[in-house]
C-alpha cells in the first residue's frame, strides 16, 4: 500500500529545524497517513480527496513555519503576506480562466466530477503562473533581501510538490473518474481505454514500451514525452521563480514574470514538436534524447537564461567593485 | 513580569482539551470548523513553547505503517492561565463607564 508524505517528510527534514519537524510537520503528515490507511478500501475519488486535503494542510503548515522562522523584519513579513495573497488569488483566477473554454462547450449543468477533472488539469499550469506573477506583484517597489529570497524559493519548492502530486496521482484519477461518469451517463458500460492524461507514470512507461515494440514510434514518443513532461512541469514553479529572482529589476518584474510565463508556455509546444512530430529533424524525433530534451526544453532555456543573468550580474558587480 | 497571553484559539484548544488528551485532527473535528487542519499544529507548537500544553507521540502497534501521531493534554499551568483569563473576563464584563 502507498504511504503518502514520505518524500515530503524527507524534504521537510532538510528544510526545517528538528523542533519544527517533530512538533508541527510530522503530526500533520501522520494525520494524512492514518486517514489514507483507514480509507484503503474506499472509492478512488475519496482517497484522492483525502490526499488533496492532507497535502494542502501540510503545505499550509510548512508555509506558516517559513513565515514564522526566517523572516525577521516586519517589511519582509508584509512582503511575504502580499506574495501569498497575490499568488493564491491569481492561481484561483487562472484556474477559472483555463476552465472557461471546456465549460462553455458543455451544455448541461456540469457535475462535480466534471469540475474536479477540469480543476486537476488546470492547477498544474495555474500554480506556476500564479506564483510567478504573485511574486512579481508582491515585491512591487521592494528590494529582494536574502530572507525573502529563501522564503520565495521554499514556497516555489512547495508549489512544485503540489504540482507533482496533482500531475502524478490527482489528474489521472480525476480525469478517469470524470470520463467514466460521462460514459455511464451515456449508457456505456464497457471499461474505457485510458489516454495519456489518464495514465499514471507506470502506465505511461508501459504503453511507451508496448508502442515502441510494435514499431509505432510516434505513439511511443507521445507517451514518453507525456511521462517526462509531468516531471518537467512539476519543477516549473522553481524555474520560473528562480528566473524572476535572478533577472529581477525593480519596476520591470511584472513584465519579466509575464514574459517568462508566456515563453515557458510556447516552449512546451516547441518541445513537443521537437520530441514527437519534428519536421525540422525527423531522424531525431522519437529518440530518447529528443523526448527528454523536448519535455525539459522550457526548464533548460529558462535555467540557461538564469545562469547567463547570474554571470552577467556578478561581472557587473565585479567591475563596480573594481571601479570604487 | 509579562502577563501570560492567551488568544481565542488557544483558549478554545484548552477548553477542548480540558477533559482528555487528543490528537490534533480530533481537535479540528471537535471544534466544528473553528480550528483549521493547516494551522492547528502551529498553534499547538506555540502553546507547547509557552508551557500551556504537553505532547508525546502515540505508541504504535507492531507492523504499523507511517509516522506516529502526536497526543496533546493541557498542563496545570495552562489550566491556571485559562482560569485566570476566564476570571478576568468575568470581572471586566461587570464593569460599566460611570456616566452610563
Amino acid at each position: 500500500m502507498m504511504i503518502p508524505g514520505r518524500t515530503l517528510h524527507r524534504l521537510a527534514a532538510r528544510l526545517c529545524t528538528a523542533k519544527t519537524l517533530g512538533q508541527i510537520i510530522e503530526p500533520a503528515i501522520a494525520d494524512l497517513q492514518k486517514e489514507y490507511a483507514a480509507a484503503e478500501l474506499a472509492p478512488a475519488l475519496q482517497r484522492v480527496r483525502i490526499l488533496t486535503v492532507g497535502y494542502l494542510a501540510i503545505l499550509e503548515v510548512t508555509l506558516m513555519c517559513a513565515l514564522e522562522r526566517p523572516a525577521t523584519t516586519d517589511g519582509e513579513r508584509r512582503a511575504i503576506a502580499r506574495i501569498v495573497v497575490w499568488s493564491v488569488g491569481l492561481t484561483a483566477v487562472i484556474t477559472a480562466l483555463l476552465m472557461l473554454v471546456p465549460l462553455s462547450i458543455v451544455e448541461a449543468r456540469p457535475s462535480s466530477l466534471f469540475l474536479a477533472g477540469l480543476i486537476s488539469q488546470a492547477v498544474p499550469l495555474a500554480i506556476p503562473i500564479g506564483l510567478t506573477l504573485g511574486i512579481a506583484l508582491g515585491l512591487t517597489g521592494r528590494a529582494v533581501t536574502s530572507g525573502l529570497r529563501r522564503i520565495i524559493l521554499l514556497s516555489a519548492v512547495l508549489a512544485s510538490l503540489v504540482c507533482f502530486v496533482t500531475l502524478a496521482w490527482v489528474m489521472p484519477a480525476g480525469n478517469q473518474a470524470f470520463r467514466e461518469s460521462v460514459a455511464r451517463a451515456a449508457g456505456i458500460t464497457e471499461p474505457l481505454t485510458k489516454g495519456p492524461n489518464e495514465m499514471t507514470f507506470s502506465e505511461l512507461d508501459r504503453q511507451a514500451t508496448i508502442a515502441a515494440a510494435a514499431g509505432n514510434v510516434r505513439k511511443a514518443s507521445q507517451y514518453a514525452w507525456s511521462f517526462h513532461l509531468r516531471f518537467a512541469l512539476s519543477v516549473a514553479s522553481i524555474v520560473l521563480a528562480g528566473f524572476l529572482l535572478v533577472t529581477s529589476v525593480r519596476g520591470m518584474r511584472v513584465f519579466i514574470a509575464l514574459g517568462s510565463c508566456f515563453a515557458y508556455w510556447v516552449l512546451i509546444f516547441v518541445g513537443q514538436e521537437l520530441a514527437v512530430f519534428s519536421s525540422v529533424a525527423p531522424a531525431f524525433a522519437g529518440t530518447t534524447p529528443a523526448v527528454v530534451l523536448g519535455a525539459w526544453l522550457p526548464n533548460i532555456v529558462l535555467a540557461a537564461g538564469m545562469l547567463l543573468a547570474l554571470s552577467r550580474s556578478s561581472r557587473l558587480r565585479g567591475s563596480w567593485t573594481t571601479a570604487t | 513580569m509579562d502577563v501570560p497571553k492567551l488568544s481565542a484559539t488557544e483558549r478554545l484548544i484548552l477548553d477542548l482539551l480540558s477533559g482528555e488528551e487528543m490528537f490534533g485532527l480530533q481537535l479540528v473535528e471537535q471544534s466544528k470548523g473553528a480550528l483549521k487542519r493547516g494551522t492547528v499544529y502551529v498553534t499547538l507548537g506555540r502553546m507547547q513553547d509557552k508551557g500551556y500544553v504537553e505532547s508525546w507521540t502515540e505508541k504504535q502497534a507492531d507492523g504499523a505503517i507511517g509516522l506516529p501521531r502526536r497526543l496533546y493534554r493541557p498542563t496545570a499551568y495552562g489550566m491556571r492561565v485559562r482560569e485566570a483569563w476566564a476570571a478576568a473576563e468575568r470581572s471586566l464584563r461587570g464593569l460599566k463607564p460611570r456616566h452610563a
